[in-house]
């Protein structure tokens, strides 16, 4: 074998470890898969198996502390949860965290799950505190629905309510927060939450159009209400959102959406793929599906605009 | 500051903020694909069913996006997250 083919393989090797460590942080893993990731590790002891499993746990934690509001259910399921895993401490085998609501938890080594589990039970310690100050700070919506039925996401790219599955099992699930309920937390908690009226920048064709931008430099998100604008075929065109920074001359890409025709009042979130920096403008326009790379003015059809 | 069993609700809220600034930086779909795994505990084939996405592609999301946040938190060293995901050696895994 030549010195430059060891190294492929040491790559390929690296690289696969990387993977199994992603996959088994978010999904787990089966155990041939439990099997192949030991043997890497192994043959990379100064990999530290633990880092991806840390980062997840803080993805969840974010996740859970940016819910408008947690459910009460969940909030006791959380506390029994970190009461039950600190009392598992000791124990040789501790079962994953509850982070999946179906299929059979994968097994894991002994050694990895004991300091797996010690991590996980600190976690969600902290986490039961963190729901408790969260929801302390908030207020919660009756019945954890959305205010207004109008303000319900109308586009193709929102994911719908949980299935009825999913929305049955018992733990760690709660019900998938709305664009309009997202944008009513951003504008009620979130300090450095921006909001900018919508005006046409078609006056002929979009007359009628109104709306507004709600942006967070410390999110890196916003949300975009809109109303009036005309119905699309998502086979032919979709509207495409562009941000435009005061330091930067190329216009971020925020995302694509469609209109219904029976939308009315239309909520979509904004994604930038990079960060974003003093946005002065966001701007819509229509692309082709799936957006375009580059903003053209000309098919600019609605502009918010920083006074 | 590692997170480990001992980690008190303030360093894990400041991890957490950093990882919200993180996340804005992952694609859509990665980012949501993680959000709804790891933040709503649902499964692969859950995922998969509600975003109408295939499992693998699913599975890839996930992992691009976690193996990405990595990354981001490497470059941005100092922070409580960079620390969290540098190895016992000095390399990030």
């Amino acid at each position: 074998m030549t010195d430059a083919s060891i190294t492929d393989a040491s790559s390929a090797a690296e690289q696969r470890l990387l993977e199994l460590l992603a996959d088994r942080a978010v999904f787990g893993l089966e155990p041939a898969e439990e099997q192949e990731l030991a043997a890497l590790l192994a043959a990379h002891p100064n990999r530290d198996p633990d880092a991806l499993d840390r980062l997840a746990a803080a993805v969840a934690i974010n996740a859970a502390t940016a819910a408008p509001s947690p459910p009460h259910s969940l909030k006791t399921q959380l506390r029994e949860d970190a009461v039950r895993f600190a009392q598992r401490r000791s124990d040789p085998v501790i079962e994953p965290a509850g982070r999946r609501t179906g299929g059979p938890a994968p097994a894991r080594s002994s050694a990895h799950s004991s300091a797996l589990g010690m991590m996980v039970a600190g976690l969600l310690c902290a986490l039961a505190t963190l729901a408790c100050v969260v929801v302390a700070n908030r207020r919660e919506p009756a019945g954890g629905v959305p205010p207004r039925g109008s303000d319900r996401p109308t586009t193709a790219a929102i994911p719908t309510p949980a299935a009825p599955a999913e929305a049955a099992a018992p733990r760690m699930t709660r019900p998938v927060p709305t664009p309009a309920m997202l944008r009513d937390e951003m504008l009620a908690a979130v300090g450095d939450a921006l909001r900018l009226d919508c005006a046409a920048a078609v006056a002929a064709d979009d007359a009628k159009t109104s709306g507004d931008v709600v942006w967070s430099g410390s999110r890196q998100r916003g949300f975009l209400r809109i109303s009036g604008l005309a119905a699309n075929e998502p086979t032919e065109s979709q509207y495409q959102i562009w941000i435009v920074e005061g330091g930067r001359g190329r216009p971020v890409p925020g995302g694509v959406f469609d209109v219904g025709r029976e939308a009315g009042e239309v909520i979509v979130p904004i994604l930038p793929r990079v960060f974003v920096q003093g946005p002065t403008t966001f701007v819509v326009t229509v692309e082709k599906p799936g957006g375009a790379e580059d903003y053209s003015e000309e098919r600019s059809r609605v502009l918010a605009r920083a006074r | 500051m590692p997170l480990t069993a001992t980690a008190n609700p303030i360093d894990v809220r400041d991890e957490a903020e950093h990882v919200r600034r993180l996340m804005g930086l992952l694609r859509p779909e990665e980012r949501q694909v993680l959000e709804m795994a790891l933040g709503e505990g649902l499964s692969q084939a859950a995922v998969s069913e509600r975003l109408g996405m295939p499992l693998g592609t699913v599975k890839s999301h996930a992992r691009r996006g976690l193996l990405r946040l990595r990354e981001l938190a490497a470059q941005t060293m100092g922070s409580a997250t960079a620390s969290a995901v540098v190895s016992k050696g000095g390399e990030t895994t």
